[in-house]
């Protein structure tokens, strides 16, 4: 991204425009900071006002989340939990992805009159709020014997990912000359053959970006996971109430903790990164 | 036959992400009967999904909100009883007021602020990283950052008014009093999602044509008329678009404001969503929650269409002008 982008650039020097960001990057990022930083410090300087700024570093409180000590009662099965947030978040993303992707071909690429019609099916269907749900959806899954597990939240964060991977995916595919697949189905392929073929592999870049947030959204689902898992299924981001439940505030634990939380998200996101802006890219803007 | 371009939904979908080069408008055809089956087989695994788990769901609480469930015995018809009840319920229209005061400051103050960074990073040599670290915050877990920051948020040993206290300013209990626990909710979900505004107008800056820009600029534009006769209007659509989904995901989250303050001090910050949490648990009347869901679920269902509407018809016009 180093062409040089159009509407640019004010008359403000370089000097203040670099001062503004820093102070946003400071903003955005100390808080992350801090968090890590007081996963590190010994107990008894966690809450000690004015803050340490210098202490000798302890792994203590990860020790203690990993069940790595029988000291405390504290130690809990937080590997668990980190297997549990995995299990969702690519149980969620990848048959959403696949449904979503195929849906979103059909609609927009075979010529058919109800594309529009499916399109705002879909949205409603998005516009629903979990919360509305919840209800049913615990009687449902009682019912089928799935609550507490992992499957039930996959099932349902799925529903709620599946109109956005088919919104997001229609926009790219709709970008794409039709010839393309008219091409590929001349030579010989199937619809499906042309989509995986030829659509897919130039799309790369939105399906990318769409299975990011999709991992994202899984991966820090707090309501759904609440409702639908007790102990056995779940996930870090339900998990973490137990630090700060009541009036016992276990501060070391829950920075561990987030940390913890916040390390594979932050690790994708950053692999992703150049994804991130060319996905929203291919267009929207007319000129 | 109207063209398939034409088609107000698809248009919302283009107007997601496509250039508007009429490409649609070459598929004239009708459908071949292949086609057409192929469509209904690609499309049916997703809508099978979504009905078992969305609209099945959706129909159980629309016949327990028509039903009072007592604790022991059947449930009985109650007709629209406990709708009427909701409706005239204080802490409902409370719940609804609250969730305003939430989303319509957040999503502004992100759009301004979003805009800006990426005005500021246009053209910048390090703009790349600096970005990457700028969007951090909208990769991570609302619940857990909201339980991180009503630590930080503290009264006496949060960091936050240590700070306060160094620059000598007024220390806050921020999310202890009624009357800052809102504005803070608002500060913490702008603080994490303005990242999201960053991308999607970064990603609009970057398809602006050169051209456009330097036809204005030729005839005698400054940055601020550039600003404001080209490049903003070409935004619109994407501000539309960034409202839309902002709103969907503010509406009904629970996991930031629930471990940030609970819904509280007291009830004001209770959203529509906490709201309906809170109604759920307690458990004593499943008929008045179901019904309280129902009717927050067709607000945000009419609002949500209202806003995609907005967000499409601002397209259709701007094809039309252009």
């Amino acid at each position: 991204m180093r062409q040089p982008h159009p509407g640019a650039s004010a008359k403000i020097p370089l000097i203040i425009r670099y001062a503004v960001l820093a102070v946003f990057v400071v903003g955005a990022l100390f808080p992350l900071y801090w968090v890590f930083v007081s996963s590190i410090k010994p107990n008894a300087d966690v809450f000690k006002t004015p803050p340490v700024w210098t202490f000798s570093p302890t792994l203590g409180n990860y020790r203690q989340i990993l069940g790595m000590t029988n000291s405390s009662a504290g130690g809990t099965d937080f590997v668990r939990y980190a297997v549990n947030s995995t299990i969702i978040a690519v149980g969620t993303a990848i048959p959403s992805l696949l449904l979503g992707t195929l849906a979103a071909y059909g609609i927009t690429r075979c010529r058919v009159r109800w594309g529009g019609r499916y399109l705002t099916a879909v949205l409603v269907g998005r516009l629903v709020p979990p919360a509305a749900l919840l209800v049913p959806l615990f009687v449902l899954f009682t019912t089928f014997h799935l609550i507490d597990t992992q499957l039930a939240v996959i099932i349902t964060l799925m529903c709620f990912a599946l109109p956005f991977v088919v919104w997001m995916m229609s926009g790219f595919f709709s970008e794409l000359p039709p010839e393309l697949d008219e091409a590929a189905l001349v030579d010989g392929c199937s619809r499906l053959g042309a989509l995986f073929r030829v659509i897919l592999p130039i799309s790369a870049a939105g399906l990318v970006v769409t299975g990011l947030f999709v991992f994202l959204g899984g991966w820090n689902e707090f309501l759904i996971p609440l409702v639908l898992t007790e102990n056995n299924a779940q996930p870090i981001a339900v998990a973490i109430q137990s630090y700060v439940a009541g009036f016992n505030v276990q501060w070391g634990p829950l920075f561990a903790a987030s940390a913890l939380a916040f390390l594979p998200v932050i690790i994708v996101g950053a692999l992703a990164q150049r994804y991130l802006t060319r996905g929203f890219t291919s267009g929207a803007v007319k000129g | 036959m109207p063209r398939a371009g034409d088609h107000p939904a698809r248009g919302t979908a283009r107007a997601m992400a496509t250039k508007a080069s009429g490409r649609w408008g070459k598929q004239t055809g009708k459908p071949s009967r292949r086609d057409h089956r192929a469509a209904l087989f690609l499309a049916l695994p997703a809508a099978i999904v979504a009905i078992g788990v969305i609209v099945a769901p959706l129909f159980y609480a629309l016949w327990l909100s028509l039903h009072r469930t007592p604790l022991v015995g059947g449930s009985v018809y109650a007709g629209f009883s406990e709708y009427s009840q909701v409706l005239h319920s204080g802490a409902f229209w409370a719940s609804i007021g609250v969730t305003a005061e939430v989303a319509v400051p957040t999503i502004i103050v992100e759009l301004i602020l979003g805009t800006t960074l990426a005005l500021l990073l246009q053209n910048l040599r390090w703009a790349g990283t600096i970005r990457l670290l700028l969007i951090v915050p909208i990769l991570l877990s609302p619940a857990i950052v909201g339980a991180d920051w009503s630590v930080m948020l503290n009264r006496s040993t949060g960091i936050i008014n240590y700070f306060l206290g160094v620059f000598h300013l007024p220390q806050e209990s921020f999310t202890a009093t009624a009357s800052t626990a809102l504005p803070t909710v608002d500060a913490i979900y702008a603080w994490q999602n303005v990242g999201f505004t960053l991308l999607v107008i970064t990603a609009g800056l970057a398809s602006v044509s050169q051209e456009l820009v330097d036809a204005i600029t030729v005839d005698g534009a400054n940055y601020i008329q550039r600003l404001r006769f080209l490049l903003l209007p070409l935004l619109g659509p994407l501000f539309a678009i960034i409202i839309f989904w902002r709103f969907v995901t503010l509406v009904e989250d629970y996991g930031l404001v629930g471990l940030l303050t609970g819904g509280g001090p007291g009830t004001s910050t209770t959203t529509a969503t906490l709201y309906l949490y809170n109604q759920l648990t307690a458990g004593d009347n499943v008929g008045l929650a179901s019904a309280a869901a129902i009717i927050i679920a067709l607000m945000t269902i009419i609002v949500g269409m209202v806003l995609a509407r907005i967000a499409l018809l601002n397209k259709q016009l701007r094809e039309r002008g252009t």
